[in-house]
């Protein structure tokens, strides 16, 4: 352990310092049938050993800014406009440097040692996200040797160590081991090691555990809380389960068809939220103990109407056919920008219109 | 493993007795034996048939006596002397007829094999990696009209087209004075030359098949996520096309090898024929149709014995390259 992390020991994080800036970020998919808008113009920024929740419905646009930003948009998909600009932190042989992600190529050696490297992914799927026919130990000593100067032997037995680390019982076995010997659980605490392995500055975690069952998520979730202490990389948790993000998050980003409709750190979204797309997300959770005002416990709420077509985005503000506050000639004609309230909490509404 | 080859190996002898024994039953099954088709032949020729003669054949060969006491004579001598029978027809040992034509076959359909391997799996990777793009689409097209073609008909056209224009036989393994020569450096050389034509044309439409399986396979395994672990990762992107979905979209080839341990000495009859190729096809077809018993017999004991090792090294193999597959238990 001591040798393996050697020189790597995580420097005290700055958590004002900013690690990642995403601004205006549009990513399109040039399909045959059309072009679908997965991200119209999103904004915010990652803090140093901060975390921030990806939070949404299905299509909204939370996977594809996780690509987007590793600069890993499967086609026909492409970034079309924006920046990601990433604060790269200086090492031995190089000074810091900003890089736009948006502006690599993305089969291009700089974005090849980012990925990684400098920022990694934990996957939805651990049953699948392994190659079913190369070993544990095979697949994350791979990743060392691509990002860390060292011999086999040392990115072997930092591989141990990772997979010490991540929990897993006899980790000089499971380096031997294939996929599919592997528990579910196993397998992600795998992905997370192999993730960990390089020492990212920001890990993307992609709904990491939407695929396991609820003991063995808050494990993992535990697990990744911990990892964070001790490495200091910052996250960005992508989830559609607002308990993970009340449990995980520092600052919250609500998405809502490829465009980011309120931002805050997480008392405030939880406590007092202002869009109405967040408030009803919010009741559409079971809570233990809630009550209504008149002392029965209140039925939940699902959001009305569903996730309109892609090719057919409504006009004006894209959630206003599903809003109760909706103002009609307002709502349905301009989308509105994103304002500042107090507290550094934004929100696009009308209805915060000075 | 070695407990389950051995195992396997174990059960394969009862299996191939009763193989032998089927296929010796069938080539009894139509009407007369090799003495009329024989006596036949000689009166179409006009020759006068010397009934003496053939009740002394009759007489050698047994041919009076019961299927199963002919069967047991013949898998004795197989099973104690290597004596795989007398060829009736070439008035030769089987096994002095066979092993040369095996030989040039073996050579002949491996190379034709690998051949195709190579040439298929890059465009195949190709077309996957590219698809929808303009080289995907003529390689779809040169693989359909690949697979459309049948052998002998490509090999009739090329035999013609290199004999109008380029006024070339292309027939043959071999130049005329090397046709009975005995074996030697000039003769093998002189094979060399002979040989890519008809490995080409043999290799081409399994070329055109390959390409086909490895483009839908490797399509079925790029969109797996793993292939995206492997970019998040950082891995250059054409090395991680070839070490990670192209490994696994290989599997099935592996899983089909074995079988085409048996399609060597039938596969490329009609070709063969068509070409002129000493190989074991067209001497398996004629002594099929002659009734010449213990050379057929011979060649479906063959045939059956490489399809059951075959599956044997297709299981092995597979075994070998798919961590996921486990033959015991």
């Amino acid at each position: 352990m001591e040798q393996a992390n050697n020189g790597h020991a995580p420097a005290p994080v700055d958590t004002d310092e900013v690690l990642l800036e995403i601004k205006d970020l549009k990513t399109h998919f040039f399909l045959d049938q059309g072009v679908v808008h997965a991200l119209e113009g999103v904004d915010f920024t990652v803090n140093r050993g901060q975390t921030i929740g990806l939070v949404g419905e299905s299509g909204c646009g939370k996977s594809v800014t996780a690509r987007s930003i590793l600069s890993i948009v499967p086609p026909p998909g492409r970034v079309v406009q924006g920046e990601i600009l990433f604060h790269r932190a200086p090492t031995a042989d190089r000074p810091g440097e900003t890089v736009d992600m948006a502006q690599l190529d993305p089969k291009g050696s700089l974005a090849r040692s980012i990925r990684g490297g400098d920022i990694s992914m934990v996957f939805q799927e651990p049953m699948t996200s392994l190659s079913p026919v190369h070993t544990i130990g095979a697949q994350i000593i791979e990743a060392i040797s691509l990002h860390r100067d060292c011999s086999q032997e040392e990115a072997a037995e930092i591989t141990v160590e990772m997979l010490r680390r991540v929990n897993l019982p006899q980790p000089e076995g499971v380096l031997k081991r294939y996929p599919h010997e592997l528990s579910g659980g196993m397998r992600q605490r795998v992905m997370i090691a192999m993730a960990l392995s390089c020492q990212p500055s920001l890990l993307i975690a992609d709904e990491p555990t939407t695929a396991l069952d609820v003991t063995t998520q808050a494990q993992i979730l535990t697990l990744m809380q911990e990892l964070q202490e001790e490495f200091g990389m910052a996250i960005i948790f992508i989830t559609h389960d607002l308990g993970v993000i009340a449990q995980m998050v520092d600052y919250v980003v609500v998405m809502y068809l490829g465009e980011v409709v309120e931002m805050a750190d997480v008392n405030s979204i939880f406590y007092d939220p202002k869009h109405p797309y967040t408030r009803s997300l919010l009741h559409s959770i079971p809570k233990l103990g809630r009550k209504s005002v008149e002392g029965l416990t209140s039925r939940l709420t699902a959001i009305h109407g569903v996730v309109p077509d892609p090719y057919s985005i409504p006009k004006g503000c894209p959630y206003h056919p599903r809003c109760h506050d909706a103002v009609r000639g307002v709502c349905d004609t301009d989308n509105p920008t994103l304002h500042t309230l107090p507290g550094d909490h934004k929100v696009r509404c009308v209805l915060y219109d000075d | 493993m070695l407990l389950y080859i051995i195992r396997r190996i174990l059960f394969m002898i009862p299996t191939l007795a009763a193989i032998s024994i089927l296929s010796f039953a069938i080539i009894q099954l139509p009407p007369g034996d090799f003495l009329t088709s024989y006596a036949a032949q000689l009166a179409q020729e006009g020759d006068l048939v010397d009934e003496e003669e053939l009740e002394a054949l009759a007489q050698r060969y047994g041919l009076g006596q019961p299927v199963y006491v002919q069967y047991w004579k013949w898998i004795k001598g197989i099973a104690t002397k290597g004596d795989w029978g007398q060829s009736m027809e070439w008035q030769k040992p089987v096994a002095e007829l066979i092993w040369e034509r095996l030989a040039l076959t073996v050579v002949l359909s491996m190379s034709a094999l690998l051949v195709s391997w190579f040439i298929a799996i890059p465009i195949g990777v190709y077309s996957a990696t590219n698809q929808y793009s303009i080289l995907d689409y003529s390689m779809t097209a040169f693989s359909f009209i690949g697979l459309g073609v049948p052998g002998f008909l490509l090999a009739l056209i090329i035999l013609y087209l290199a004999h109008s224009q380029l006024n070339m036989n292309v027939g043959g393994l071999f130049s005329e004075e090397y046709m009975l020569a005995p074996w030697s450096w000039a003769k093998i050389m002189d094979m060399l030359a002979h040989i890519w034509v008809p490995m080409f044309i043999v290799a081409i439409s399994s070329t055109a098949g390959n390409i086909r399986i490895t483009r839908a396979n490797l399509l079925d395994e790029l969109n797996k996520p793993y292939v995206e672990t492997a970019r998040a990762k950082g891995v250059k992107e054409t090395k991680l096309i070839w070490k990670y979905p192209v490994r696994v979209a290989m599997n099935p080839f592996f899983s089909t090898v074995g079988w085409s341990l048996a399609s060597l000495i039938s596969g490329t009859t009609l070709v063969a024929m068509v070409l002129s190729l000493q190989t074991t096809g067209p001497m398996l077809l004629r002594s099929l149709t002659a009734q010449d018993m213990y050379l057929a017999g011979t060649f479906l004991f063959m045939l059956s014995t490489l399809t059951i090792i075959g599956t044997l090294i297709s299981d092995v193999l597979l075994a070998i390259v798919d961590p996921r597959i486990r033959l015991e238990q």
